[in-house]
Formats: structure tokens, sequence, C-alpha cells
């Protein structure tokens, strides 16, 4: 078993239920079109940063438009965690421009969903921005960040937004770094 | 706005909503949205931010991110990541305030203040409202839009007011008054606009009249007679109500601040929003000289040009009490005091009434309680009426104080106002227009006690219901 499947299982299991995307955020049927590997779709993989090994950062990542450009979509589906970038080809071809979170998951339900920007090739930003997937309290938000700190990875998370009673999106907010 | 179509009108404000465009189905909507410092999404039991109605949703950003609610669950409403904390020090430091300053203001730590300056720090969206208001920015565009109605020369007028050495007892506290009477004024028309109408006033606001040549009284007293025919007043009769005046036929904002005693009151200009801010210390405690105060702003705010007004203009008592015909002036001063006393009083019927008398002295109470206006303002009138010399008429002291009538046609309604807790700038007009706005569901309940600065505990609609009455 992959220190991947490991940790999202954890969160799987906190969860208990994935999620059927709400019927009436689904704009098209385009929306709904399974992506897979030839389409972009790309499988989350062990990283290389154990869990709460070295030093955190001294200073957030900032992230501003051009960094949000090179965004990921992420699920964490019933057997695996997907990713795939926001704005790629297959994208062009739908109706909406470009993907959302049910063509990652072909509309099937998913524990979690969010966004991702790769820092670089061990630290990644995340969010739970996802109106079909994200995660519904601040705990939740907080075990899938460490299911992907868990996972290999440094992670910068944006965390919770208690106005808004959802999660937090990239910009405005800076950050947090995800510790033991 | 591009023509929505019937599909998404339904997916954004339900399909009980009726009408065809975005604004109408929003007036009709009962979708609920909550806003946090970065996002708008649908109003959800976790949010802890600000609720909003479909109509105070539009009308704050557009269609664009309800559509975006509608289709993704949320909208982004930052688009600078350096906002709103840009905006908020920007703002704070053109004012020159310090953050000690701002934070007494609203019984906060100054931390939190500083904390809303620091990009990316995470504040709750009633603190950055409560900021702005006291900013006298928008508080429903902070952190969407940059700036967020700020008006610059405003703000860069009240700081150099509290810089100036000869303008005594103007502190950052003044500034800060000055400020939240802006924000009201502006605030005001944002209600009115939410309601669907451009003005309430029963007529159409003269043009502005840039002539202050010698004599300046003169064209004081001429204006008063032009603003008595737009009224439909004869030039003869007494106001009865100068706050109703005001208020509701010519609906400008009247704000009333507790400021320091030596100033009598102030005509503000935020944006393209002019409003009247009386003080209620000191000699406006009297009536009738409130009276005069009112309409020596209301002399201001109608016939200054904007290059006069200079976004503010505030006059102290002893600048009220000055003899209009006394040359060594400011001409717009001595335009605003003759057009003050020959509003309220108009010189032909002055005159006439003091014809009645043999000695023209003992008109003085005639005037006083025909007119509402002051012993020491009757007296000059008639002296410059009739063209005698005010030492003539000997030093009266005795003379009689405004009837009860003339203290509940003036009322601010403040002394009967519902809710303790908000502010005496907040009891005008505002509070009806919030109160008819939150019980015709316009405006959240969550903004109406944000708006008139309640707790919890205040019995809301009962309150609100008071208020239309008091004002209906």
């Amino acid at each position: 078993m992959t220190t991947t499947q490991m940790a999202f299982d954890e969160f799987r299991k906190l969860i208990e239920r994935a999620q059927e995307p709400p019927k009436n955020l689904i704009a098209n049927a385009d929306q709904l079109k399974p992506m897979n590997a030839e389409l972009g779709l790309l499988e989350w993989v062990d990283g290389q940063a154990p869990f709460g090994s070295g030093r955190p950062p001294a200073t957030a990542p900032t992230l501003d438009d051009k960094a949000c450009a090179t965004r990921h979509l992420w699920a964490v589906r019933i057997d695996d965690v997907v990713h795939a970038a926001e704005q790629n080809e297959f994208g062009k071809s739908l109706e909406s421009r470009v993907i959302k979170h049910t063509n990652l998951t072909g509309g099937a339900p998913a524990f979690a969903g969010g966004e991702l920007i790769f820092v670089d090739a061990d630290t990644v930003v995340i969010n739970g921005w996802s109106g079909r997937y994200g995660p519904k309290s601040e705990a939740h938000m907080r075990a899938v960040a460490v299911a992907f700190a868990e996972s290999g990875y440094g992670i910068w998370s944006m965390g919770w937004d208690e106005d808004a009673g959802r999660p937090a999106p990239f910009l405005g907010y800076t950050p947090q770094w995800v510790s033991q | 706005m591009s023509k929505a179509s019937k599909a998404k009108l339904d997916q954004v404000f339900g399909p009980d909503s009726e009408g065809d465009s975005p604004a109408e189905r929003a007036h009709s909507s009962k979708v609920t949205f909550v806003r946090s410092q970065v996002q708008l999404t649908l109003a959800n039991p976790a949010a802890k931010g600000r609720q909003l109605t479909a109509a105070e949703a539009l009308s704050s950003f557009g269609w664009k991110p309800l559509l975006q609610v509608a289709e993704e669950g949320a909208a982004l409403l930052i688009r600078n990541p350096a906002e709103p904390s840009g905006t908020l020090k920007r703002r704070r430091e053109e004012l020159g305030l310090s953050i000690e300053s701002v934070a007494r203001a609203l019984h906060s730590d100054p931390k939190d203040v500083q904390n809303a300056e620091t990009p990316g720090t995470k504040s709750s969206i009633r603190f950055l409202e409560r900021l702005a208001q006291v900013l006298a920015l928008d508080e429903r565009k902070i952190g969407f839009v940059s700036d967020a109605g700020r008006d610059s020369e405003l703000g860069v007028r009240l700081r150099e007011m509290a810089g100036q050495r000869d303008v005594t007892g103007f502190t950052q506290g003044t500034v800060l008054q000055l400020g939240e009477a802006a924000w009201v004024a502006a605030r005001q028309q944002l209600l009115l606009s939410l309601w669907g109408k451009a003005s309430e006033a029963y007529i159409q606001l003269p043009r502005h009249d840039s002539r202050y040549a010698f004599p300046a009284w003169s064209i004081g007293y001429e204006l008063a007679s032009r603003t008595r025919e737009l009224l439909g007043l004869t030039q003869s009769e007494p106001i009865s109500s100068v706050r109703r005046l005001v208020e509701e036929v010519l609906a400008l904002p009247l704000i009333q601040q507790s400021m320091d005693a030596r100033f009598a009151g102030a005509t503000i200009a935020n944006g393209r929003t002019r409003g009247i801010v009386v003080n209620e210390a000191g000699a406006n405690e009297n009536v009738w000289i409130r009276r005069m105060t009112l309409c020596h702003e209301l002399g201001h705010l109608l016939w200054d040009p904007d290059e006069k007004l200079e976004c503010i203009q505030v006059d102290e008592y002893s600048d009220l009490e000055q003899n209009e015909r006394q040359a060594k002036r400011d001409p717009a001063e001595v335009r605003a005091n003759a057009f003050a006393v020959a509003f309220l009083a108009p010189p032909d019927a002055v005159s006439e009434m003091t014809r009645q008398h043999r000695n023209p002295s003992d008109a003085v109470p005639s005037v006083m309680e025909h007119f509402g206006i002051s012993a020491t303002a009757a007296r000059r009138h008639i002296c410059n009426v009739i063209g005698a010399e005010e030492s003539t008429f000997g030093r009266e002291t005795h003379f009689a104080q405004p009837s009860l009538d003339w203290l509940a046609a003036e009322n601010l309604t403040i002394d009967f106002f519902p809710f303790q807790s908000t502010p005496i700038s907040r009891r005008g007009r505002f509070s009806w227009y919030v109160a008819k706005l939150c019980l015709g569901g316009m405006i959240t309940e969550d903004t109406a006690r944000m708006l008139l600065v309640l707790g919890d505990e205040d019995d809301l609609r009962a309150g609100l219901k008071q208020i239309v009455e008091l004002r209906d």
C-alpha cells in the first residue's frame, strides 16, 4: 500500500460517505464527461517529503493571478486521488471552456475536492474550493490537508473561511503551513 | 449587463421570483447570500459573515458574481491580493488618523486594525465593515473594489482641517465624527437606490450659484427668495419645520452629531452626495438657533459650487452669529448667513411686521415667535431690513423661549428612538430607510442590525415598526 493510499484512506474513514455533486451545479452534459490520462488526468502519487520532516519555510508563497493560472483541480475519489490542470486542451473543447471537478469523477461521488498549485516538486498549496465536492467543515478541511501532507509533500493550506462557512479560495488570505 | 436568460434568472434568484431582469428578480427573490472578506456564497448555517438579500447582493456586486454563485457554489470577491488591506491603510493615512484613534472609535484592539491593514490576514467581515464605515468608505464594496467608494478629496480636506492650528477643537475625533457623517450621507443615498428611487425630493434641486460678489448678503437674500419659490412657499409664510423640509421635502441627508460645543454644523460632500451635519451640543439645543444652523448649512448645500464647498464646510457658532452685512468676512459665509435669515424670515415680511409697531424694537418678540428665530437673529434682521442701528434697540433679555410646538416640529425623534445603541448620527431619516427596507424584505435583518449598530438582544422588528410609525 502506498503512502498516498494510507493517508487518504484515513481521511475517507473520517468522512464516512462520499458526496454526490449537487445536480443544480451541473450546468451542461460536458461537465460530466470523465477525463482519463490521455485527456490530462493525473494520479496523485507519493511525494519525497515525509510529513513533519524538515523545518517549515520562513515565508508563505504569494499567490496572485499568475500563480492561480497554473492551478489544478483535485478530487479524492473512492479508490484514488486525482488532479488535472484546470486549463488544458480537453477543457478548451468543453462548453464551459475549462474542466470542472465532475470531469475528474465523471459525476460520481467523491470524498472531497478542491484546487492546488505546485510551488515546486515537493511543495503544494491546496484549498477546498469546489462547489461540487468541497469539504463541509473546518475539521474536514484540516483532515484533507493533513492527508496531502502525509502523502509526502510540504503543504500550505488556505484553510477554512468561517464567515462564508466554506473553504477559503487562493486569493486574499495567506496560506498556513500544515504541520503535525 | 447582458440580457440574462430565464433559465439563468431562475437559477440565480429561484423560480418563484418574478420579472425579466436581474433587478426585478432580485426584488422578489427569497434567495439569501453571505459574504466574507474574500468570497460570496449562499447563506448557510455554518457561515458567520454578512447575510445579504438578493437585492443587496446584486446592487453591491452586480450580476456576474451572483451567477457564479449559482453555477459554482461561490464567487471570489477579491481581485487584488493586496485588498482590502491596501484601501483601509491608505484611507486611514489620508485622513491623518492613528491606528489607536481608529481602534478607540471602534472599541477594539489596535491589533485588529493592524491585522486588517496587513495583506493576507483574515479579518471578520463584520469588523472590516465597521472599519470601512469609520473611514467613510462604502463597506459593501470593501475588498471587491479598490478604494471602496473613497472620496480622496474629502479625506485630504479633513486631514488638512485637523492639521490647521487656527481651527481650534478640530481633532482626530472630529475627523472621525465627520467621517461617520459622510458615510451616513452616502449610505442613505445607497439605501434609496436599493429602493429603486434616484431621489425622494419633491422638487428638483437647483443648479449651484457661483456669485459671491459684494454685497454677498444681497445674493443670499435673492437665493433665499428663489428657494422659497422652488418649494412653493410664499414670501411671507413661516417655515413650520426646517427638519421636515430638509429631510422629507428636499430628501437631503440630515445627520445629527455630538461634537465640540464650538461647532454649529457642517455641510459635507461624499462623492456626489451632499448632506448636512448639525451639532446637538452647544447653542443648537435652542430649537430656534438650530433652525438657523440648518438653514445656513442648507444655503451652502443648495447653492455653493463644488470648488467653493471643497467637500466640507464646518461652521462655528461664532460664524453664524456674525452680521451678514459686515463686509470683512468670507463672502460664502456672508451669503449663507443672509440666506438663512432671509429664508426663515423673508425681509419684506419682517419689514411689514415691524411697521405695525411704533417702536421697531417692539417687533422683536413677534418676529421671533412668528418665524421661529432667536432674539439675537430677530433684532439684527429687523435692523438690517429697516436700516436701523442695532445699538438703538437696547438689550432686552427676557424674550420668550420656543414653544412646545416649535420643539415638536423640529424634533429629530431622537428622544423616542427605540434602540439605545444606535449612534445619534444614524437616528434620522437614515433609520427610517433602514426600517422600511428591512420590513419590506429588501435588506436582511443582519444588515439592518449592522446599519443601526444593534446587538442580537434587541427586538429588531418591533423597534423598526416603531421607527416607521414615528416618522410616517
